[in-house]
C-alpha cells in the first residue's frame, strides 16, 4: 500500500533555542540510539489560541505584514512568538470534508508500522545532557510486531531502507533530554485505494524529547506546497464544492516562500509525533 | 555471597572419572515393553521415507511419568483410538510410498515377473521389515507377509498395490510401534542393545551400520559396543537425541501450545513458544557440543541464542535478520542462563500472571529431583487480588507462607520463586510491578540471594543439581521409575559426572555403558498385556 517514503535533508544546521553547542568541545563518541515513530497526527490550536511549532521564517508577522503574506504566526504553548503552523487554522474546516481522511490513514500507517520513520540520536553518552551529537531520519524496513490494539512494541530490530537518502545533521546538542535540528525535507507518499497521496514538508525542523521510559515526542514542521495540498484534494476524491473551498483556504492560508509576486507558495504545518525505542541491525550502516 | 557459593561448593574434591571404583553390582530394573513416543515414531518414518512423507499431525499422545516421556513409553499402552490412528497412518504412508517412483525405486529393488512375484515381493518386505522392526524378519514372519501381498495383489490385479497392504502390515506392526527390547533375562540379543542404543542416543532406529554390527555380533562385545556408543555419539544424530531428553526433562514440548493473555502479556505471539524452546535447546547444543562444558554453567552462562522474536522480549538487538544468532547478554543485563529463559519463565507462569509456586516447583522437582506434594484436593490454589496493601506477587502470595497449613509446602518453593519475580509472566525484565518496586531476594536451602542472578549461581553450586541430571539421564535411558533403579548405582553415576566436570557428553556415554542399561532385569508381569498386542 505504501509506495514511496522518502526524506531528504538540506544544508544541515541546527538550532536549539536553548543552547548553542560548543564545538571545541564537541565529542561524538557514543552509540546510536533509535525509535520508531508510533503516531504522527497534525498540531490543532490549542483552546488558549496556541499552537506548537517553530519559526520557520525567523519572522513574527501578524495580520498584514509583508512577510508571511499577512498572515499572522501564532505563540506556541510556552510562549515563543513567531510560530508558523497557519494549516493548523484549517484544520477545523477541514474536518468537515474527507480531506481530514488523510491524516487518519497517515497516522494509522505509522501506528502499525507500514511506514517505519526512525529518529536517530548518534554519538550521545548522556540522551538527558550532551552538547555535541548528530542527529537524523532514517526509514526502516522490516515486519513490525504489534500489540493486540495494532501499537508498535518498543526493542524491536529494524533494518534500514538503502534506497532512502539520509542526511545526518550534526553538531545538535541535547538539552534536558530535548534535541532540535533542521532543516529537513519530509517526503510522505502513500498510495490508498486507488488514490496517490503525498505530503512533503519544505525546509522543516525537528524537535523531540527523550523521556524517561525511553519513548520519545515531538514535533516535525515545514513548508507544504499549495499545489500540493490541491492535488491531495483531488486525490482524495472529494465532491467538486468542497474541493472549491479547499482550494480557496489554501491561498488564503499560505504564509511561507513566497514566489516573484509576493504570493506565498506553502502552507506552514506541523506534525507532532511519539515514538518508542528500537534497535537497528548495525551493518545496515556499512 | 561469594563466600556462601565457595562454601556450598566447599566439597570434597571429586573423584577424577577415570579413576571410579568399578560399578556396583546390583539388578538392573524391570524390563518392558516401551512404545515408540511421538517423536520416535516420526523419527523412524522419517528415517526410512525421508522428510517428505506426510505422518498425520495427530497420533496417541505421549504421557509424562515422573517428568519423562521416556518413562511414559515403558508404563503406556496405544489406546484403541490410537490403534487406529496407527492403522491410518500406516495406510497412508504406504501409499505414498507406492505413490513416489523415488520410493518405490528405493523400496522395490525388483521387477515383478508377474501380478504375483513371490520373490520380489519377499525381498522388498525382508529389507523394510529389517529397518522398521529393527531386526531381521523371522522365515515365519517373511512367508506371512509375502502371502499377504501375494493374495492382496491378485484382488487388486496389480503387485505393487499388493505389496502396499503387506507395507502397511509391517509399519502398524507392534514390532514397530513398541521397543520390543526384553532380553532373556540375563542379556539383550545384540538387536535389542542396537535398538537400546539407537532411542537413547538418537531418538530414532539403528542406522545401517549399526544393524550390520548387530548382525556381525558385534554388541556382544565389550569394544565393538564401546565403538559403537562412541560412533554415535560422535555423529550429529546425536544432537536429536540430546534435544529430545532436555525437550523431556525441561517440557520444552509443551512450548508450542503456549497460551498467554496478549492484553497482559504484550510481547505475547504464536511464535514465542517455539522460539523460546529453541533458544534453550541451541544453548544446550552449544554448551554441551561446541564448548562441552559443565551442564553447571547453563545457569550461570551469559551467551544465548536469539531470533528476532525473543531479542525484542530480551530487549536486545536482534542478532540475525532471519532465524536464531548468538548473543551475550550484557555483564549489567539481569538474565543469565537457562533460569533467564523465556522457555522457563513462560511456561511455569499463569496466563495472566506470573507463578513463583510454578518456578519453585519446578526447580525442587526437575533441577533438585526433589519431591513436593501436591496441594490437598481441598485446598484454595486461587491468588488473591491486586489491591493497595498488596501490589507486587510477593504481597499477594504471603499468605502461602503465613497460613502453617499451607506454609509447609510453600515454604519449599516461593522463596526460590520469587526470587524470578523480576521477569513476567513470558519471561519480560522488569523492575516494578504495579509502581512498586520487585523484591526479588529469596533463600535457597539456607543460602541468601538477592535476585535471579544470585539464585542461578546458588542453582549451580547446589550439591544436587548434577547429581539429579545423572539420575534423570538414567531413568530417560531406561525408561525406568527413580525407585526401580538401585541408589547405589545412580550414586555411581552421579560420582562420575561429577569427577567429570559435568560433561553432558560424558555422561550420555556412561549410562550408555550402565550396567542397568545394557542388562536386562525379569520381565515386568504387567508388561505384556494383551493390550499391546504383543
Amino acid at each position: 500500500m505504501i509506495l514511496l517514503l522518502a526524506l531528504a535533508c538540506g544544508s544541515p544546521s541546527s538550532s536549539s533555542d536553548s543552547a548553542e553547542p560548543d564545538l571545541s568541545t564537541c565529542d561524538a563518541s557514543g552509540g546510536r540510539q533509535h525509535w520508531v515513530l508510533n503516531s504522527l497526527l497534525f498540531v490543532r490550536v490549542e483552546e488558549d489560541g496556541s499552537s506548537d511549532g517553530f519559526d520557520l521564517d525567523e519572522a513574527a508577522t501578524d495580520f498584514g505584514d509583508s512577510a508571511g503574506c499577512g498572515i499572522p504566526d501564532m505563540v506556541s504553548p510556552t510562549g515563543q512568538v513567531g510560530i508558523d503552523n497557519a494549516f493548523a487554522r484549517l484544520i477545523p474546516v477541514l474536518e468537515t470534508t474527507e480531506f481530514i481522511s488523510a491524516e487518519t490513514i497517515i497516522d494509522a500507517h505509522i501506528k502499525n508500522g507500514e511506514i517505519l520513520l526512525i529518529p536517530e540520536i548518534a554519538g550521545a553518552e548522556d540522551l538527558h545532557q550532551d552538547e555535541c551529537v548528530s542527529i537524523a531520519l532514517r526509514r526502516g524496513t522490516g515486519e513490525p510486531m504489534t500489540d493486540t490494539s495494532g501499537s508498535m512494541l518498543p526493542a524491536q530490530t529494524f533494518d534500514l531502507d538503502p534506497e532512502f537518502p539520509t542526511v545526518e545533521i550534526p553538531e545538535v546538542s541535547i538539552v534536558d533530554g530535548q534535541v532540535e535540528g533542521g532543516p529537513i525535507t519530509l517526503d510522505l507518499a502513500l498510495d490508498i485505494l486507488d488514490a496517490s497521496i503525498r505530503f512533503t514538508l519544505l525546509d522543516g525542523k525537528i524537535r523531540y524529547q527523550v523521556h524517561e521510559d525511553g519513548t520519545i515526542s515531538g514535533v516535525v514542521g515545514g513548508g507544504l506546497s499549495t499545489d500540493q495540498l490541491r492535488e491531495v484534494s483531488q486525490a482524495a476524491n472529494i465532491m467538486d464544492d468542497v474541493f472549491e473551498l479547499i482550494d480557496s483556504l489554501v491561498d488564503s492560508a499560505a504564509d511561507l516562500a513566497p514566489d516573484a509576486t509576493g504570493q506565498c507558495t506553502q502552507v506552514s504545518v506541523t506534525l507532532k509525533f511519539t515514538g518508542v525505542p528500537v534497535y537497528v541491525y548495525e551493518d545496515a550502516f556499512e | 555471597m561469594h563466600l556462601l557459593l565457595a562454601l556450598l561448593s566447599c566439597t570434597q574434591d571429586p573423584t577424577p572419572a577415570e579413576t571410579r571404583p568399578a560399578a556396583p553390582e546390583v539388578q538392573s530394573p524391570d524390563t518392558r515393553l516401551k512404545r515408540l513416543t511421538d517423536a520416535q515414531y516420526r523419527n523412524v518414518m522419517r528415517d526410512l521415507f525421508g522428510a517428505e512423507v506426510v505422518v498425520p499431525s495427530s497420533l496417541d499422545p505421549d504421557q509424562r511419568i515422573e517428568g519423562l516421556y521416556a518413562v511414559g513409553a515403558s508404563y503406556t499402552t496405544i489406546s484403541s483410538y490410537g490403534i487406529e490412528k496407527y492403522e491410518s497412518a500406516a495406510r497412508s504412508i504406504a501409499g505414498q510410498v507406492m505413490d513416489s517412483e523415488s520410493l518405490k525405486a528405493a523400496w522395490v529393488p525388483c521387477t515383478p515377473v508377474d501380478v504375483r512375484d513371490d520373490d520380489c515381493a519377499s525381498q522388498a518386505i525382508a529389507a523394510l521389515g529389517r529397518k522398521a522392526w529393527r531386526r531381521p524378519l523371522s522365515a515365519e514372519e517373511l512367508e506371512l507377509l509375502v502371502l499377504v501381498a501375494a493374495e492382496a495383489g491378485l484382488v487388486l490385479d496389480d503387485f505393487h498395490e499388493g505389496l502396499e497392504v503387506a507395507f502397511s502390515a509391517l509399519l502398524m506392526s507392534p514390532y514397530l510401534l513398541y521397543r520390543v527390547e526384553l532380553g532373556d533375562g540375563e542379556r539383550f540379543d545384540d538387536f535389542e542393545l542396537a535398538s537400546r542404543l539407537s532411542f537413547f542416543l538418537w531418538n530414532t532406529a539403528p542406522d545401517e551400520e549399526l544393524l550390520a554390527a548387530a548382525e556381525a555380533g558385534e554388541l556382544s562385545e565389550e569394544a565393538g559396543y564401546s565403538a559403537q556408543v562412541d560412533r554415535l555419539l560422535a555423529d550429529e544424530r546425536s544432537r536429536e537425541g540430546l534435544r529430545n531428553f532436555f525437550s523431556e526433562m525441561l517440557q520444552l514440548d509443551r512450548l508450542d501450545s503456549l497460551s498467554k493473555d496478549p492484553t497482559v502479556f504484550t510481547y505475547m505471539s504464536d511464535t514465542l513458544g517455539p522460539s523460546a524452546r529453541e533458544e534453550s535447546l541451541l544453548g544446550i547444543e552449544a554448551l554441551v557440543y561446541e564448548d562441552d562444558a559443565s551442564y553447571l554453567d547453563l545457569f550461570t552462562t551469559r551467551r544465548t541464542f536469539l531470533d528476532r522474536t525473543l531479542a525484542a522480549l530480551y530487549d536486545v538487538p536482534a542478532p540475525e535478520r532471519e532465524g536464531f544468532g548468538e548473543v551475550w547478554l550484557d555483564i549489567a543485563d539481569g538474565r543469565r542462563g537457562f533460569l533467564g529463559q523465556a522457555s522457563f519463565l513462560a511456561l511455569q507462569s499463569h496466563a495472566t500472571s506470573t507463578s513463583p509456586t510454578a518456578r519453585g516447583i519446578f526447580v525442587r522437582e526437575v533441577l533438585l529431583c526433589q519431591v513436593i506434594p501436591d496441594p490437598p484436593a481441598d485446598a484454595n490454589t486461587g491468588i488473591p487480588e491486586v489491591s493497595r496493601d498488596a501490589a507486587t506477587m510477593r504481597d499477594r502470595i504471603a499468605i502461602h507462607l503465613e497460613d502453617p497449613f499451607c506454609a509447609s509446602c510453600h515454604v519449599l518453593t516461593d522463596p526460590i520463586g520469587l526470587g524470578f519475580e523480576n521477569f513476567d509472566g513470558i519471561g519480560r525484565w522488569r523492575e516494578v510491578e504495579n509502581d512498586v518496586t520487585i523484591d526479588a531476594s529469596g533463600e535457597l536451602d539456607g543460602e541468601a540471594f538477592v535476585d535471579a542472578w544470585q539464585l542461578g549461581e546458588l542453582i549451580a553450586a547446589h550439591p544436587e543439581t548434577g547429581p539429579c541430571l545423572s539420575r534423570t539421564l538414567l531413568k530417560y535411558a531406561t525408561g525406568s521409575l527413580s525407585d526401580e533403579l538401585d541408589d547405589s548405582l545412580q550414586d555411581w553415576h552421579a560420582e562420575g559426572f561429577e569427577g567429570a566436570g559435568h560433561r553432558v557428553l560424558w555422561l550420555f556415554r556412561d549410562v550408555a555403558l550402565s550396567p542397568a542399561f545394557r542388562t536386562p532385569g525379569p520381565v515386568a508381569e504387567d508388561s505384556l498385556s494383551e493390550d499391546t498386542g504383543s
